[in-house]
């Protein structure tokens, strides 16, 4: 698990200098890197899917989540085309696959929360309280920049929606969050309520960039520094969300062991 | 194992582990007894699922015995 770990910041760490240290416009060699972590992250979902298998709710919601990252990652890679070929990504296609990864993902994270069967009456008073003033919280912030600031007059109808969709997106993933940390308690004390903490981390790293996006899409669609590295977020997100997937995969390995040897 | 427990028991797994865990574990245990069975999952249970949620699913399970 240690080398897991290790192995994973290692990764981190390599792409960020290649960012830092690349060139003062955004390189091929960077566009490349951010494609291959969405799909490794894809890749890594599938192995925990195909240990649950479709036939449980776990193996259902572990798809849905990973379609919603392989929409993300498709979303990624028209992204990357439409720069490398010149043209304005924004808005394209690319933002209908983004979009579409949100409701899945979300999607995914309702199973699992039905599943958990979590009674909210069980919750302390102060846990709610404090938990309805995150969200209170993040919801403005994410309001704010990235619905109402996203609104601007000097562009058409169309990528004015596109943008401020991106802020209810974000809303999407606070609503996520607090599934995750509900989860978190349902598992308290066990090795599931890990993933689910990941999870938050990938939500938060993922609700951090869509913020910074949403305030500084101009420079960054224009690959200018230090604005590209923004996409560091993103990384780090799928490198956890790819983590998660592992651990859960492993957790169904070791398992499989522990009753064989019964 | 008793059939009602057996029932149970591979519903509980394929939710939280997967099929091919749950028909691993019948498998592996259908000459167990059922204390058995209660004692080896509560250890399953409460290492992955933590103490609450273990003790939630497994008084579900007592209820077969």
């Amino acid at each position: 698990m240690k080398t897991r770990i290790s192995l994973f910041i290692f990764a981190f760490i390599l792409v960020s200098i290649a960012y830092i240290f690349e060139a003062e416009k955004q390189t091929f060699l960077n566009q490349i890197l951010f494609l291959i972590f969405p799909v490794f992250a894809v890749l890594t979902g599938i192995l925990a899917v195909k240990i649950y298998g479709l036939k449980s709710i776990a193996g259902k919601s572990l798809l849905a989540m990973t379609l919603g990252i392989a929409c993300w990652a498709i979303g990624g890679i028209i992204w990357c085309a439409y720069a490398l070929l010149n043209i304005d990504p924004f808005p394209s296609i690319a933002d209908v696959f983004f979009l579409l990864g949100y409701l899945l993902v979300l999607l995914g994270l309702y199973m699992e929360f039905k599943k958990a069967q979590i009674q909210l009456s069980q919750l302390k008073k102060s846990t709610i309280i404090l938990g309805l003033l995150i969200t209170f919280v993040l919801t403005v912030i994410v309001f704010y920049f990235g619905i109402y600031m996203a609104y601007d007059s000097s562009v058409g109808f169309l990528e004015n929606v596109v943008a401020m969709s991106y802020g209810i997106a974000d809303l999407i993933l606070i609503i996520g969050s607090l599934f995750a940390l509900l989860m978190t308690r349902a598992y308290r004390g066990g090795k599931f309520s890990e993933f689910w903490m990941i999870v938050i981390a990938v939500f938060v790293l993922n609700l951090a960039a869509d913020i910074l996006f949403a305030i500084f899409s101009v420079p960054y669609t224009e690959n200018a520094k230090p604005y590209i590295y923004i996409d560091l977020l993103w990384i780090a997100g799928y490198l956890l969300f790819a983590y998660g997937m592992l651990d859960n995969y492993f957790h169904i390995k070791a398992i499989r062991k522990r009753i064989k040897n019964q | 194992m008793n059939k009602l427990l057996e029932k149970d028991v591979y519903e509980m797994l394929l939710k939280y582990f997967g099929r091919s865990t749950a028909e691993i574990y019948l498998y592996s245990h259908k000459d167990k007894s059922d204390d058995f069975i209660i004692l080896s999952l509560t250890e399953l249970l409460t290492k992955y699922l933590g103490e609450e949620k273990a003790m939630e699913e497994l008084n579900k399970l007592k209820n077969d015995l």
